[in-house]
């Protein structure tokens, strides 16, 4: 006579059972800010730090895009709008924004964003090419799209960014 | 012409950089000391580069007060020349861990001429310029000098 299954052995077939997805998909880590309400990303290993609002020092002589200096321990940072760079309104002073430690093509920098909404990983395939019909501002600093709860966000080089910034760009 | 003038020491002591600080439109900037011969009252001076106009600021209202004014002269092989700056005018030691080179981004595009490094204490931020890599850099453009006598 064949035994009745018990509810543990019932729920240990069903686990065994079960299907073993292959993750081993290279995944790739972003931060996700917001500025002017769209969603943005930068690759994590080029975000050193993610730091509170802090007093930045004005420079004359700078253009409206580059804020300024800031002090991290002892070190001094230049701080830049991205929200100029972008095209966007900038950020309301009195708002909350943070400011990210950015590192590419051998530079580094504060970048002013209004929000960091997240850090995550997500898998490669997820990331798809940036469309053609993409402004020719953002052309050359985009390298990739992808979706975050429904939201479009778009992913940055920060390599090209910096170097075009460097010659001028904002 | 009455040159009696305050000499500026520009001795330094190990861990610090004397430097003479002054305003230019509303901006605390320092010059090494080691570069300044003396520092005159503005009656004592013949006619002098506007600090604001050497380092490709635009004057305010402010600086254009002569009796706000002090003259550095500045030490130079192909002759002495003067600069006009804004009260106060001091002479400080910055703590050399106080001085930090120029971030990557402001070399790329600040449009100070002479702007060489920054000075972070207590006080706020120091601009550390050289009038000397400034008045080199405005020499295609017109100079001029101000009557300050």
């Amino acid at each position: 006579m064949e035994q009745e299954q018990s509810g543990l052995d019932k729920v240990l077939s069903l686990r065994s059972s079960v299907e073993i997805v292959n993750v081993d998909e290279p995944m790739v880590k972003l931060v996700v800010f917001e500025l002017d309400g769209e969603c943005f990303a930068f690759p994590g290993e080029a975000i050193a730090e993610i730091m509170p609002a802090t007093d930045v020092y004005f420079i004359p002589g700078c253009p409206p895009s580059l804020e300024g200096v800031i002090n991290v321990r002892g070190d001094i940072e230049s701080v830049i709008r991205l929200s100029e760079l972008l095209g966007k309104p900038a950020a309301d002073p009195a708002s909350s924004s943070s400011i990210l430690r950015g590192q590419g093509a051998g530079m580094h920098s504060g970048i002013r964003v209004d929000r960091v909404v997240d850090v995550l990983d997500v898998v490669q395939s997820a990331i798809q090419a940036p469309p053609a019909t993409l402004p020719e501002h953002l052309r050359r600093i985009v390298s990739g799209l992808m979706r975050y709860q429904d939201t479009p966000v778009v992913i940055l080089d920060l390599d090209r960014l910096f170097e075009d910034y460097q010659r001028g760009l904002g | 012409m009455n040159r009696t003038a305050t000499k500026m020491s520009s001795t330094s002591v190990p861990g610090t950089l004397a430097v003479v600080s002054f305003m230019a439109d509303g901006h605390r900037f320092a010059v090494e000391a080691a570069q300044v011969r003396a520092q005159l009252s503005a009656g004592q001076s013949g006619t002098a580069l506007i600090a604001e106009q050497l380092l490709g600021l635009l004057p305010c209202e402010e600086t254009q007060n002569k009796a706000s004014r002090r003259i550095l002269l500045m030490k130079h092989p192909e002759g002495d020349y003067a600069v006009a700056v804004s009260k106060p005018v001091e002479l400080q030691r910055l703590e050399i861990s106080a001085v930090y080179p120029l971030p990557s981004l402001i070399v790329a595009r600040n449009t100070l001429a002479g702007l060489r490094g920054l000075a972070l204490g207590p006080e706020g931020l120091i601009l550390l310029v050289d009038f000397s890599v400034a008045k080199a850099q405005m020499t295609l453009i017109t100079m001029i000098n101000t009557d300050f006598s």
